[in-house]
């Protein structure tokens, strides 16, 4: 079933009556079309207004204004029963006191009129639910029985067995430890790969986004920022906020300028952007975006090496960073040219993206200019065509809310590491603190009897 | 080293992780100790001149409170006062020494600190005591000191051994480390139970001993006070007739059913009431809370008053000699405003049903408050995901009442259900508040009590015969105890924790 999102807007009033203007615009004329049988992510920060977009597609949520298509039926104003949706909550809202077989006869049970089944057919479609995602053995638990993961399977179950038009994920794996996460996703493609609904999808996890969808949508304050398929959307990001959005490690911004066709960072010609206008711009470059050269034109401190299971990372600095950091991932035999106080870099232009200071929209040049046509195409012969959002798109200044963490160091490895290649021994120096404070503790305290 | 000082490192550095707050409490223990022992030592002295509840004898009469202490109470006091004071400040100033000197200073500054407090106990007591001797003497009455001095000497004298022991060992063996532990493993067992000795008497004295009383009671035949105080009287016998006779009196049985009827009419129509309004309450957001007052009233309303407004509102003919014979109460207005014809709800020679059917309502009005306020807070405390979820899986209102909302709230049902019965077989005040009188407990003119309540029977017998008040109180235990127990019984299947 195809979905398809108008002009879809939601301001949510303002709760304090002496300051009516301080609504909220949670979801800002949201235009989007969701293919037939895919999987897409709504992929944002939180507050990005993702969750209601999908609460707004559930019925849950009415809209302020714009229309929602399940296929060419216009289901804007109908109750949530009558969409023929799945939900899945974040938290899975498993009945608790009723067993897992109860919990996916629900819906079922709830069928009225024509549709109503027979008992034995809402046992064999229970039974198929519960088949579909595994859980079959566990039938007479209660929820409390489950771990976090039975229990997601179970809600999916639930979500599924009146054989859905449309299939909502809110922020599915969000509950679930690590290795569970990666085990879940899979799962969940796998289910929508079989059952062929059309999935949407809400988390905040750019990783968990961009392993299972066919496509994601990256929000930011109730405004699309870039959709598609998601390599395509790292590869060729249409403004800073979706390209330091997606990568891990994060992509590294300078901030740098463009002056005769050389892009400049501080006062090195780091790169040549023939055909680029004369401006101020902010430079992102991935972190596998360096290449590590002995004549380089990019010159940064090294603070730093980083091993991370099979990744090596240079961890540097450079004034003109606005990380803390500047992390470029290198093979591991270019480690021996890191000996030293500073590092050059040669770019690879590819994954260099640069953006207009003011707008904070993409700058392409060279054979970006290529690969974004492409990529237009292919998402036009798709039907991907999306209206762009009328007026300015939020910029990354006008993000109120919290930044990610800086990608953290981890200090005694890289320490060590660095020791190593250097010759000296750092890591005596590095103490806990907190033994140390115990110590002080002690002295004025007298010991009883 | 022995094990005891191992354990007392052990424990220190424990203490020591706590943090600043815990560090403080342990640094200032002993001072933080004195704070409730001074306050004791106040008290003392409080108590003393105010001897509340100690019962004195002037001559043959009885007194009571400070209705005993009027008189040339100023000089009577004089002394006593005086010692006291003086006791109690020796002892602070004890305790702050044993404070001030540091080496043992936590566990010597509370052994003081309740010898203090036993010091402070004693000389509450005995001051009493000394005080109403002195009286007797001057005035040449006998004067009978309390229960109260009494207590607080026994308990002084017991505390004042406890502390005493604990110091000697705190001081005088601490330099023989075996001979400590030793002490500290025999003591540990059982300072515990010291400790608790107070609050196992007074609940042994307020709540075991009356309920074997009544036991014991109950089994003497005809048990009455006057007569176990008359030495001439023959001793009661040791026999089942209190129960025999209780069952074989007619009156009885009518309580029983009335009891039984008012519970089980009223319970499960109060608690499906609440369910509804609660549910209703908790779904409305303007003049929730306004709602929420109104059906709270009655619960903070006296009962006897309110049971009046009822029978006012059920009255079918005014009071006044003036006015010609009308119905005045509200209801029977209204019923006549729709053109019915008025009932004889609570006035002379009206029926049983009639009675009932206003106690009824009365009961039922009167349980809500306390059930609403119960299930509502359960209401609040479901996660709204489970509606969202069932309103998405298509469930009707009605399915989500019953599948999701009784459910999560069963918990809260069995137990509004549960104190509802218990509360329900002890009816009594309701028919006190709207038939006025406890002789009558019917409408007026009535004869034999006929909307008597079990704990009515229980009330109209301890007047004379607390053999059978007894022996109809355990029978009403009973009652409750197998219904209670068939309550938790059907809860354990229906309910979902």
């Amino acid at each position: 079933m195809k979905v398809v999102l108008q002009h879809l807007t939601k301001i949510f009033p303002s709760r304090n009556k002496k300051e009516p203007n301080a609504e909220v615009v949670a979801v800002n004329d949201f235009n989007l079309e969701i293919p037939d049988g895919k999987l897409i992510g709504l992929l944002g920060p939180s507050g990005c207004g993702k969750s209601t977009t999908l609460f707004m597609i559930s019925g849950l949520q009415a809209p302020t204004s714009g229309r929602i298509f399940f296929g060419e039926d216009d289901v804007t104003s109908l109750a949530p029963e009558n969409r023929g949706i799945g939900l899945v909550f974040q938290n899975y809202a498993l009945y608790p006191h009723m067993t897992v077989q109860q919990n996916i006869l629900f819906p079922l049970q709830n069928l009225k009129g024509e549709n109503r089944l027979s008992k034995e057919e809402m046992l064999t479609r229970a039974n198929e639910a519960a088949k579909l995602v595994k859980i079959e053995e566990f039938m007479n638990r209660k929820p409390s029985e489950l771990s976090g993961g039975q229990q997601q399977r179970v809600a999916i179950a639930r979500a599924l067995v009146k054989m859905p038009r449309v299939l909502l994920l809110d922020e599915p794996l969000s509950n679930l430890d690590a290795r569970l996460r990666l085990q879940t996703r899979e799962e969940i493609r796998r289910i929508q790969r079989d059952t062929q609904i059309t999935t949407i999808f809400v988390t905040h996890d750019q990783e968990e986004a961009m392993s299972i969808s066919d496509y994601i949508v990256v929000m930011k304050l109730g405004v699309i920022m870039q959709t598609g398929k998601p390599q395509r959307v790292y590869d060729d990001p249409a403004n800073l906020f979706v390209a330091k959005f997606l990568g891990t490690p994060p992509i590294n911004v300078f901030s740098g300028k463009v002056e005769n066709g050389k892009l400049y960072i501080g006062d090195e010609a780091v790169l040549d952007v023939a055909g680029v206008e004369d401006q101020e711009v902010y430079v992102g470059i991935r972190p596998e975006g360096f290449i590590l050269e002995k004549e380089g034109k990019f010159t940064c401190s090294v603070s730093g090496i980083d091993v991370m299971g099979r990744d090596v990372s240079v961890v540097s600095t450079n004034a003109n960073s606005l990380n803390p950091v500047v992390r470029s991932i290198i093979s591991a035999d270019q480690i021996a040219n890191t000996a030293g106080e500073t590092v050059k870099f040669n770019l690879k232009p590819a994954k260099v993206y640069i953006f207009n200071k003011d707008t904070e929209d993409r700058v392409y040049f060279g054979d970006q200019i290529a690969l974004h046509e492409t990529i237009v195409a292919e998402m036009a012969a798709e039907g991907q065509v999306i209206t762009p959002h009328e007026g300015p798109l939020p910029r990354e200044a006008d993000d109120k809310v919290e930044e990610d963490k800086p990608y953290e160091t981890k200090k005694s490895v890289f320490a060590k590491v660095k020791g190593l290649f250097k010759k000296k021994s750092v890591p005596e120096a590095v103490e806990t603190p907190e033994t140390s404070s115990l110590e002080t503790d002690n002295t004025d305290s007298e010991v009883n009897e | 080293m022995t094990e005891e000082t191992n354990e007392v490192v052990v424990q220190d550095d424990s203490a020591k992780k706590k943090g600043r707050l815990t560090n403080f409490f342990r640094e200032h223990a002993a001072l933080i100790a004195w704070i409730p022992t001074a306050a004791l030592c106040l008290l003392a002295v409080v108590l003393f001149l105010a001897p509340i509840g100690n019962v004195v004898k002037v001559g043959g009469d009885t007194l009571t409170g400070y209705g005993a202490i009027v008189g040339d109470w100023m000089e009577g006091l004089k002394t006593p006062v005086i010692v006291m004071i003086v006791i109690a400040s020796v002892s602070v100033i004890a305790g702050v020494l044993g404070v001030v000197l540091k080496k043992h200073r936590n566990s010597l500054a509370f052994d003081i600190a309740a010898i203090a407090t036993s010091f402070s106990a004693i000389a509450t007591g005995a001051g009493q005591i000394i005080w109403l001797g002195s009286m007797s003497a001057t005035q040449g009455v006998a004067y009978q000191p309390g229960a109260f001095s009494i207590l607080a000497v026994v308990f002084g004298v017991l505390f004042l051994l406890v502390a005493v022991g604990e110091t000697v060992v705190h001081t005088v063996w601490i330099a023989d480390n075996n001979q400590r532990a030793l002490w500290k493993t025999t003591w540990g067992k059982w300072k515990g139970w010291v400790y608790l000795l107070p609050a196992l008497v007074l609940l042994g004295i307020f709540t075991v001993w009356p309920i074997i009383n009544t036991f014991r009671i109950s089994m003497l035949e005809d048990y009455s006070v006057l007569a176990a105080k008359n030495p001439n009287a023959d001793p009661f016998a040791v026999n089942f007739n209190n129960f025999k006779n209780v069952v074989q009196y007619s009156g009885f049985w009518n309580c029983l059913l009335n009891t039984v009827l008012l519970t089980v009419i009223t319970v499960p129509i109060s608690t499906m009431l609440a369910l509804i309004i609660a549910v209703a309450l908790n779904s409305i957001k303007p003049l929730r809370r306004v709602f929420q007052t109104i059906f709270f009233l009655p619960y903070v309303t006296n009962t006897i008053a309110i049971g009046m407004v009822f029978m006012a509102m059920f009255q079918m003919i005014g009071y006044s000699p003036t006015t010609e014979p009308t119905s005045v109460g509200v209801i029977n207005t209204i019923i006549e405003a729709f053109g019915g014809t008025k009932v004889n709800w609570v006035n002379e020679s009206s029926s049983k049903f009639a009675n009932m059917f206003v106690l009824c309502i009365y009961i039922i009005w009167n349980a809500l408050p306390f059930k609403i306020l119960v299930l509502l807070g359960g209401l609040q405390g479901v996660n709204k995901q489970y509606y969202d979820a069932a309103k998405v899986d298509g469930a009707s209102r009605w399915r989500i009442f019953w599948r999701i909302t009784v459910p999560l709230l069963s918990p809260m049902i069995a137990y509004v259900v549960i104190t509802g019965f218990i509360g329900g077989f002890k009816e009594y005040n309701s028919v006190v508040g709207i038939f006025g009188t406890g002789d009558l407990m019917g409408p007026p003119g009535s004869f034999g009590k006929p909307l008597n309540t079990m704990v009515g029977y229980i009330y109209d017998r301890i007047a004379n015969n607390q053999g059978r008040a007894s022996a109809a109180a355990l029978i009403l235990f009973a009652i409750i105890f197998v219904v209670t127990m068939i309550n938790l019984y059907v809860s354990k299947k229906k309910v979902h924790y």
